[in-house]
């Protein structure tokens, strides 16, 4: 059903609808913003930048890709391309320590949240930051994006026992570190 | 502990109004309204005939309109120029026939 509407999407814009486009961007960006800036911990700016790569190139090989596949797999291929970006991204020096939570909310959710949820929130973020790149990747797009093992194997390259393995272990990893920073506090 | 209860304190990130704005903003100009260039390119072929047809009907009359007529059709008007020199010199009588 998503995969024919993106189909759908994506032929209007070829054919000049600028609809089509913007239905593109209101299914996408969002998630696409949330993957990006949770891999690069908290760099909201450079987690857009990346995004705005992401659709110049899926404007400019909009054609190719509507006549490559008879199914149309946007949402893996968009993830792909931001995945891609990321990956060049963090070659460059990051994170400097600021607060990530606060680059990534971007000043305005995180007034909205008390001092409790935030602290929350920084438990957590840290718990997936510190998780090995891959489990990280995996347990983002499963627990956001509800996205199945196939799709994401699609996405990270690798089968999907792969997937369930990088997801068990990372559930595992998280538990554990969870467990002792509650003892260290 | 329950992992994906933990997982659901995790903020998720929202692309704002302005960010959209700015994807809109960044699609090629020559994406949009290309539908109506495709359309031009199938009807251009049913243009060029009869203005063709056309410009030969009236061509057979006056030179001028015939250069007129091939200029409006897109083809290289210095082509049929030189087409007219060419056939002038050939023949201070050269008709329609001779410049086609």
């Amino acid at each position: 059903m998503a995969v024919d509407q993106d189909r759908l999407d994506l032929t209007a814009f070829v054919n000049g609808d600028s609809k089509g486009a913007a239905k593109l961007i209101d299914r996408f960006s969002s998630p696409l913003l949330n993957y990006a800036t949770h891999m690069l911990h908290g760099d909201r700016a450079r987690g857009e930048d990346i995004v705005q790569d992401s659709f110049i190139k899926l404007w400019n090989n909009a054609a190719k890709l509507l006549a490559k596949d008879q199914e149309l797999y946007l949402r893996a291929w968009l993830y792909r391309v931001v995945r891609n970006g990321v990956l060049d991204e963090k070659r460059k020096p990051v994170w400097d320590g600021d607060d990530a939570f606060e680059m990534m909310s971007d000043g305005q959710p995180s007034a909205e949240l008390t001092s409790q949820q935030k602290e929350r929130a920084r438990f957590v973020m840290e718990l997936v930051s510190e998780l090995p790149e891959r489990q990280r990747e995996a347990i983002l797009m499963s627990h956001f994006e509800a996205m199945g093992n196939a799709e994401i194997g699609r996405i990270l390259d690798v089968s999907v026992e792969a997937v369930e393995s990088l997801l068990a272990r990372a559930r595992r990893s998280m538990k554990a570190a969870a467990m002792a920073k509650k003892e260290m506090i | 502990m329950n992992i994906d209860e933990l997982l659901d304190d995790l903020p998720r990130v929202e692309a704002s109004a302005a960010f959209k704005q700015d994807l809109m903003d960044q699609i090629p100009h020559s994406n949009i309204g290309h539908s109506n260039a495709g359309i031009m390119n199938k009807l251009t072929p049913i243009v060029m005939a009869a203005s063709l047809a056309c410009g030969l009907f009236l061509g057979l009359t006056d030179m001028d309109i015939l250069n007129t007529a091939l200029g409006g059709l897109g083809l290289a008007v210095d082509d049929t120029v030189i087409a007219g020199e060419w056939a002038s010199s050939v023949s201070p009588y050269a008709t329609t026939f001779d410049v086609l």
